[in-house]
Protein backbone atom coordinates (compact mmCIF):
# COMPACT_ATOMS: atom_id res chain seq x y z
CA UNK A 1 0.00 0.00 0.00
CA UNK A 2 1.21 3.45 -0.81
CA UNK A 3 2.13 5.91 1.87
CA UNK A 4 -0.94 7.98 1.09
CA UNK A 5 -3.13 4.91 1.28
CA UNK A 6 -1.74 3.92 4.64
CA UNK A 7 -2.17 7.40 6.06
CA UNK A 8 -5.74 7.46 4.82
CA UNK A 9 -6.39 4.09 6.40
CA UNK A 10 -4.85 5.29 9.62
CA UNK A 11 -6.99 8.40 9.68
CA UNK A 12 -10.18 6.45 9.04
CA UNK A 13 -9.46 3.93 11.78
CA UNK A 14 -8.55 6.69 14.21
CA UNK A 15 -11.71 8.61 13.31
CA UNK A 16 -13.85 5.54 13.89
CA UNK A 17 -12.23 5.04 17.27
CA UNK A 18 -12.75 8.70 18.07
CA UNK A 19 -16.46 8.38 17.34
CA UNK A 20 -16.56 5.30 19.53
CA UNK A 21 -14.82 7.24 22.27
CA UNK A 22 -17.18 10.21 22.12
CA UNK A 23 -20.36 8.13 22.03
CA UNK A 24 -19.26 6.03 24.98
CA UNK A 25 -18.53 9.17 26.95
CA UNK A 26 -21.89 10.64 25.99
CA UNK A 27 -23.76 7.51 27.05
CA UNK A 28 -21.82 6.76 30.21
CA UNK A 29 -24.11 8.64 32.57
CA UNK A 30 -27.34 7.15 31.32
CA UNK A 31 -25.89 3.66 31.11
CA UNK A 32 -24.97 4.00 34.76
CA UNK A 33 -28.71 4.34 35.41
CA UNK A 34 -29.41 1.16 33.49
CA UNK A 35 -26.50 -0.82 34.86
CA UNK A 36 -25.73 0.45 38.34
CA UNK A 37 -24.48 -2.88 39.69
CA UNK A 38 -20.92 -4.10 40.03
CA UNK A 39 -18.39 -1.63 38.75
CA UNK A 40 -21.20 0.16 36.95
CA UNK A 41 -21.99 0.33 33.29
CA UNK A 42 -21.03 3.98 33.22
CA UNK A 43 -17.52 3.22 34.40
CA UNK A 44 -17.17 0.48 31.81
CA UNK A 45 -18.21 2.92 29.12
CA UNK A 46 -15.68 5.47 30.36
CA UNK A 47 -12.98 2.79 30.31
CA UNK A 48 -13.92 1.91 26.76
CA UNK A 49 -13.83 5.56 25.78
CA UNK A 50 -10.39 5.94 27.32
CA UNK A 51 -9.08 2.83 25.56
CA UNK A 52 -10.50 3.98 22.23
CA UNK A 53 -9.04 7.44 22.62
CA UNK A 54 -5.61 6.14 23.53
CA UNK A 55 -5.65 3.63 20.70
CA UNK A 56 -6.58 6.36 18.22
CA UNK A 57 -3.78 8.61 19.42
CA UNK A 58 -1.28 5.78 19.35
CA UNK A 59 -2.26 4.89 15.82
CA UNK A 60 -2.13 8.47 14.61
CA UNK A 61 1.25 9.02 16.22
CA UNK A 62 2.99 5.89 15.01
CA UNK A 63 1.09 4.17 12.22
CA UNK A 64 2.91 1.05 13.17
CA UNK A 65 1.59 -2.48 13.02
CA UNK A 66 1.52 -2.60 16.80
CA UNK A 67 -0.81 0.39 16.84
CA UNK A 68 -3.13 -1.26 14.34
CA UNK A 69 -3.20 -4.36 16.55
CA UNK A 70 -4.15 -2.26 19.57
CA UNK A 71 -6.77 -0.38 17.56
CA UNK A 72 -8.29 -3.60 16.33
CA UNK A 73 -8.42 -5.14 19.79
CA UNK A 74 -10.01 -2.06 21.30
CA UNK A 75 -12.57 -1.88 18.51
CA UNK A 76 -13.40 -5.55 18.93
CA UNK A 77 -13.66 -5.16 22.68
CA UNK A 78 -16.59 -2.83 22.06
CA UNK A 79 -18.05 -4.39 18.93
CA UNK A 80 -18.38 -7.92 20.31
CA UNK A 81 -20.07 -6.87 23.57
CA UNK A 82 -22.52 -4.54 21.87
CA UNK A 83 -23.72 -7.38 19.69
CA UNK A 84 -23.63 -9.86 22.55
CA UNK A 85 -25.61 -7.69 24.94
CA UNK A 86 -28.12 -6.85 22.23
CA UNK A 87 -29.00 -10.40 21.30
CA UNK A 88 -28.18 -12.36 24.47
CA UNK A 89 -29.43 -11.59 27.97
CA UNK A 90 -26.06 -12.08 29.57
CA UNK A 91 -26.37 -12.06 33.37
CA UNK A 92 -24.04 -10.15 35.65
CA UNK A 93 -20.56 -11.65 35.56
CA UNK A 94 -18.70 -10.82 38.74
CA UNK A 95 -18.17 -7.07 38.81
CA UNK A 96 -19.54 -6.65 35.31
CA UNK A 97 -23.25 -5.88 35.46
CA UNK A 98 -25.77 -7.33 33.10
CA UNK A 99 -26.15 -4.86 30.27
CA UNK A 100 -28.74 -6.55 28.12
CA UNK A 101 -30.35 -4.06 25.78
CA UNK A 102 -32.24 -5.45 22.80
CA UNK A 103 -33.00 -1.99 21.41
CA UNK A 104 -30.99 -0.02 18.89
CA UNK A 105 -30.73 3.68 19.47
CA UNK A 106 -29.09 5.94 16.90
CA UNK A 107 -26.02 6.43 19.07
CA UNK A 108 -25.68 2.73 19.67
CA UNK A 109 -25.99 1.96 15.98
CA UNK A 110 -23.44 4.58 14.96
CA UNK A 111 -21.05 3.38 17.63
CA UNK A 112 -21.41 -0.25 16.60
CA UNK A 113 -20.85 0.54 12.93
CA UNK A 114 -17.72 2.52 13.77
CA UNK A 115 -16.42 -0.24 16.01
CA UNK A 116 -16.97 -2.89 13.35
CA UNK A 117 -15.41 -0.74 10.68
CA UNK A 118 -12.45 0.11 12.88
CA UNK A 119 -11.85 -3.55 13.65
CA UNK A 120 -12.01 -4.53 9.99
CA UNK A 121 -9.84 -1.69 8.77
CA UNK A 122 -7.36 -2.18 11.56
CA UNK A 123 -6.99 -5.80 10.46
CA UNK A 124 -6.21 -4.52 6.98
CA UNK A 125 -3.72 -2.14 8.52
CA UNK A 126 -2.04 -5.01 10.33
CA UNK A 127 -1.74 -6.96 7.12
CA UNK A 128 -0.46 -4.00 5.15
CA UNK A 129 2.12 -2.92 7.64
CA UNK A 130 3.38 -6.45 8.04
CA UNK A 131 4.17 -6.68 4.39
CA UNK A 132 5.54 -3.24 3.93
CA UNK A 133 6.31 -1.25 7.03
CA UNK A 134 4.92 2.15 6.50
CA UNK A 135 7.51 4.51 7.71
CA UNK A 136 10.65 4.73 5.77
CA UNK A 137 12.53 2.74 8.29
CA UNK A 138 16.19 2.39 7.47
CA UNK A 139 17.33 -1.13 7.09
CA UNK A 140 19.38 -2.35 10.02
CA UNK A 141 22.13 -3.16 7.61
CA UNK B 1 13.50 4.49 15.44
CA UNK B 2 15.41 1.82 13.65
CA UNK B 3 14.33 -1.63 12.82
CA UNK B 4 16.66 -2.95 15.50
CA UNK B 5 14.97 -0.76 18.07
CA UNK B 6 11.61 -2.06 17.02
CA UNK B 7 12.72 -5.60 17.56
CA UNK B 8 13.92 -4.86 21.05
CA UNK B 9 10.74 -3.03 21.92
CA UNK B 10 8.51 -5.87 20.84
CA UNK B 11 7.91 -7.51 24.20
CA UNK B 12 6.92 -4.35 26.06
CA UNK B 13 4.50 -3.71 23.28
CA UNK B 14 2.91 -7.07 23.73
CA UNK B 15 2.46 -6.30 27.38
CA UNK B 16 0.88 -3.01 26.50
CA UNK B 17 -1.44 -4.71 24.05
CA UNK B 18 -2.50 -7.21 26.68
CA UNK B 19 -3.09 -4.46 29.22
CA UNK B 20 -5.13 -2.25 26.94
CA UNK B 21 -6.99 -5.26 25.65
CA UNK B 22 -7.85 -6.37 29.16
CA UNK B 23 -9.15 -2.94 30.08
CA UNK B 24 -11.08 -2.66 26.88
CA UNK B 25 -12.63 -6.10 27.19
CA UNK B 26 -14.24 -4.96 30.37
CA UNK B 27 -16.01 -2.32 28.46
CA UNK B 28 -19.29 -3.15 26.94
CA UNK B 29 -22.36 -1.60 25.51
CA UNK B 30 -25.86 -2.10 26.63
CA UNK B 31 -28.29 -1.74 29.47
CA UNK B 32 -27.64 -2.70 33.01
CA UNK B 33 -28.29 -4.65 36.11
CA UNK B 34 -27.66 -4.07 39.70
CA UNK B 35 -28.98 -2.83 42.91
CA UNK B 36 -28.82 0.82 43.73
CA UNK B 37 -30.54 3.59 41.96
CA UNK B 38 -29.56 7.18 41.84
CA UNK B 39 -32.81 8.93 41.45
CA UNK B 40 -32.76 12.35 39.95
CA UNK B 41 -36.42 12.92 40.36
CA UNK B 42 -37.50 15.68 42.56
CA UNK B 43 -40.40 13.85 44.09
CA UNK B 44 -39.51 10.24 43.58
CA UNK B 45 -39.25 7.80 46.41
CA UNK B 46 -37.91 4.33 45.96
CA UNK B 47 -39.08 1.23 47.70
CA UNK B 48 -37.43 -2.11 47.59
CA UNK B 49 -38.54 -4.65 45.08
CA UNK B 50 -42.19 -5.13 45.58
CA UNK B 51 -44.41 -7.61 43.95
CA UNK B 52 -45.88 -5.98 40.91
CA UNK B 53 -49.36 -4.94 41.68
CA UNK B 54 -50.70 -6.83 38.72
CA UNK B 55 -51.47 -3.83 36.64
CA UNK B 56 -54.29 -2.75 38.85
CA UNK B 57 -53.67 0.64 37.53
CA UNK B 58 -56.57 2.44 38.98
CA UNK B 59 -57.41 4.83 36.28
CA UNK B 60 -59.24 7.96 36.89
CA UNK B 61 -62.54 6.15 36.86
CA UNK B 62 -64.64 8.85 35.44
CA UNK B 63 -64.49 12.53 34.91
CA UNK B 64 -61.71 13.98 36.89
CA UNK B 65 -63.07 16.89 38.77
CA UNK B 66 -59.70 17.30 40.16
CA UNK B 67 -60.08 20.54 41.97
CA UNK B 68 -62.32 19.34 44.77
CA UNK B 69 -60.54 16.44 46.41
CA UNK B 70 -56.83 15.87 46.42
CA UNK B 71 -55.99 13.13 44.05
CA UNK B 72 -55.06 10.26 46.27
CA UNK B 73 -55.70 7.57 43.74
CA UNK B 74 -52.78 5.34 43.08
CA UNK B 75 -52.00 4.33 39.57
CA UNK B 76 -49.36 1.96 38.31
CA UNK B 77 -46.97 2.06 35.40
CA UNK B 78 -45.33 -1.28 34.76
CA UNK B 79 -42.10 -1.81 32.86
CA UNK B 80 -41.61 -5.26 31.38
CA UNK B 81 -39.52 -6.44 28.46
CA UNK B 82 -38.41 -2.92 27.60
CA UNK B 83 -41.96 -1.59 27.28
CA UNK B 84 -44.14 0.64 29.38
CA UNK B 85 -47.62 -0.40 30.41
CA UNK B 86 -49.48 2.79 31.19
CA UNK B 87 -53.08 3.37 32.28
CA UNK B 88 -55.27 5.18 29.83
CA UNK B 89 -55.33 8.26 31.98
CA UNK B 90 -54.44 9.40 35.45
CA UNK B 91 -55.87 12.11 37.67
CA UNK B 92 -53.87 15.27 38.03
CA UNK B 93 -51.53 15.03 40.96
CA UNK B 94 -52.15 11.32 41.45
CA UNK B 95 -49.48 9.22 43.01
CA UNK B 96 -48.05 7.04 40.29
CA UNK B 97 -46.22 3.86 41.15
CA UNK B 98 -43.68 2.61 38.64
CA UNK B 99 -42.63 -1.02 38.88
CA UNK B 100 -39.69 -2.25 36.89
CA UNK B 101 -39.90 -5.97 36.17
CA UNK B 102 -36.80 -5.97 33.98
CA UNK B 103 -33.37 -6.96 35.14
CA UNK B 104 -31.87 -3.63 34.16
CA UNK B 105 -32.65 -0.10 35.18
CA UNK B 106 -35.00 2.26 33.39
CA UNK B 107 -36.23 5.79 33.74
CA UNK B 108 -39.59 7.46 33.25
CA UNK B 109 -38.60 10.83 31.86
CA UNK B 110 -40.86 13.46 30.37
CA UNK B 111 -39.80 14.38 26.86
CA UNK B 112 -40.01 18.06 27.52
CA UNK B 113 -39.85 20.18 30.60
CA UNK B 114 -39.31 18.75 34.03
CA UNK B 115 -42.76 17.33 34.60
CA UNK B 116 -41.28 14.09 35.90
CA UNK B 117 -38.05 12.16 35.74
CA UNK B 118 -37.62 9.08 37.88
CA UNK B 119 -35.09 6.29 37.84
CA UNK B 120 -36.32 2.78 38.50
CA UNK B 121 -33.68 0.27 39.45
CA UNK B 122 -34.04 -3.36 38.39
CA UNK B 123 -36.94 -4.95 40.25
CA UNK B 124 -37.70 -1.77 42.17
CA UNK B 125 -40.81 0.29 42.57
CA UNK B 126 -40.73 4.07 42.56
CA UNK B 127 -43.51 6.56 43.09
CA UNK B 128 -43.92 10.06 41.81
CA UNK B 129 -46.67 12.61 41.55
CA UNK B 130 -48.46 13.11 38.28
CA UNK B 131 -48.36 16.65 36.91
CA UNK B 132 -51.06 18.96 38.19
CA UNK B 133 -51.72 20.37 34.76
CA UNK B 134 -53.95 18.20 32.57
CA UNK B 135 -52.55 17.18 29.24
CA UNK B 136 -50.67 14.47 27.43
CA UNK B 137 -47.09 14.02 28.55
CA UNK B 138 -44.89 12.02 26.23
CA UNK B 139 -42.09 10.28 28.05
CA UNK B 140 -39.19 7.93 27.41
CA UNK B 141 -36.47 5.94 29.10
CA UNK B 142 -33.14 7.75 29.08
CA UNK B 143 -30.86 4.71 28.68
CA UNK B 144 -33.23 3.22 26.10
CA UNK B 145 -34.64 6.08 24.00
CA UNK B 146 -36.70 3.72 21.89
CA UNK B 147 -38.83 2.99 24.94
CA UNK B 148 -41.54 5.62 24.68
CA UNK B 149 -45.08 6.14 25.85
CA UNK B 150 -47.30 8.93 27.05
CA UNK B 151 -49.13 9.80 30.21
CA UNK B 152 -52.57 11.35 29.88
CA UNK B 153 -53.37 13.56 32.84
CA UNK B 154 -57.01 14.56 33.30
Amino acid sequence: MSRVGEVTLRLVVAAALAVDCVIHLMLADVIQLAAPGGVGGGNLFRAQALAAGLAAVLLLATGRRFAYVVAGLVALSAFVPVLLYTYVAVPALGPIPSMYDPTWSDDKLISAVCEGAAALLAAIGVAVTRRSPISSRPSPR
Amino acid sequence: MTGMDLTHARHPRRSAVALIGAVALLSACGGGDGGESSSTASTASTTSAASPSSQSASSSGGEASSSSAPAAEKVVITISDFAFSVPESVPAGAEISVTNNDSIGHTVTADSGDAFDVNVAPGATVTFAAPEKPGTYAFHCKPHPNMTSSLVVK
